[in-house]
């Protein structure tokens, strides 16, 4: 018989993220803005888990520990990222992510088009810190898109050029994900202020 | 990112569902009949 566990609350966290926005042959999907890899499915919750590296535990390296359900709240605190999907409590904390500190030109072969930033439903297994979150589940609520586009060129982090596609394409492909797309016009510095 | 050194876990289940989902696709409705007419 399995355990039936109260929540602690029933509605859920709204952090804000940066996201990557990825054109791949199948259309436009968002990225995580540091693990680019993960793609964040349309219409579907994306939930986290724990990618600790085996290897590094044989040879005794005691930071990841062992396997567990993401997130823990133990997790990275000896050192590295603690696991799960990551939303910080106001904008100004994630904007530097816009900033294009970083900004790979691919991901899995799929140019980076631009990046944006926007509000993210957080639920599940939740760690809290003073500036943010880290979830179980998590699923993106209202995104804006930055007229311009940050990269980083060289050592110039910040660098600004045109997105890679027109603003209304970027908006009409997001719009697969089924929650407000807006424009913006505010610079990440004005955001973190 | 930095979120500050982890404060508390808890869980949340929502009673809304955070992901909208896609509306069903409506079917037009046919239109009626013509009237027939019967011979008494």
């Amino acid at each position: 018989m399995s355990a039936f566990v109260v929540p602690d609350k029933i509605s859920p966290e709204i952090g804000w993220r940066v996201w990557l926005v990825v054109a791949h042959e199948a259309g436009l999907f968002l990225h995580s803005a540091v693990q680019a890899k993960v793609q964040w499915p349309v219409r579907e919750a994306l939930r986290a888990e724990c990618r600790r590296i085996p290897a590094l535990e044989i040879v005794g390296e005691p930071r990841l520990g062992p396997a567990h359900q993401a997130p823990e709240q133990t997790c990275g605190t000896a050192g590295g990222h603690g696991c799960g999907i990551y939303a910080t409590k106001t904008a100004a904390t994630c904007a530097d992510f816009l900033k294009g500190a970083y900004s790979p030109g691919q991901v899995r072969g799929a140019g980076v088009v631009h990046r944006v930033i926007g509000k993210v439903s957080l639920w599940g297994k939740v760690v809290e810190g003073e500036l943010g979150w880290r979830a179980e589940y998590a699923y993106p609520r209202e995104i804006w898109i930055p007229r311009e586009f940050h990269v980083a060129s060289g050592v110039d982090i910040g660098a600004v050029r045109p997105p890679g596609l027109p603003l209304e394409e970027i908006a009409c492909g997001l719009a697969a994900y089924g929650v407000p797309v807006s424009f913006t016009s505010v610079e990440p510095d004005a955001l973190a202020a | 990112m930095d979120i500050g050194e982890p404060q508390r876990t808890y869980t949340i289940e929502p009673v809304e569902d955070p992901i909208p989902r896609e509306e069903p696709a409506t079917v037009p409705e046919e239109s009626p009949a013509e009237p027939v007419e019967v011979p008494a």
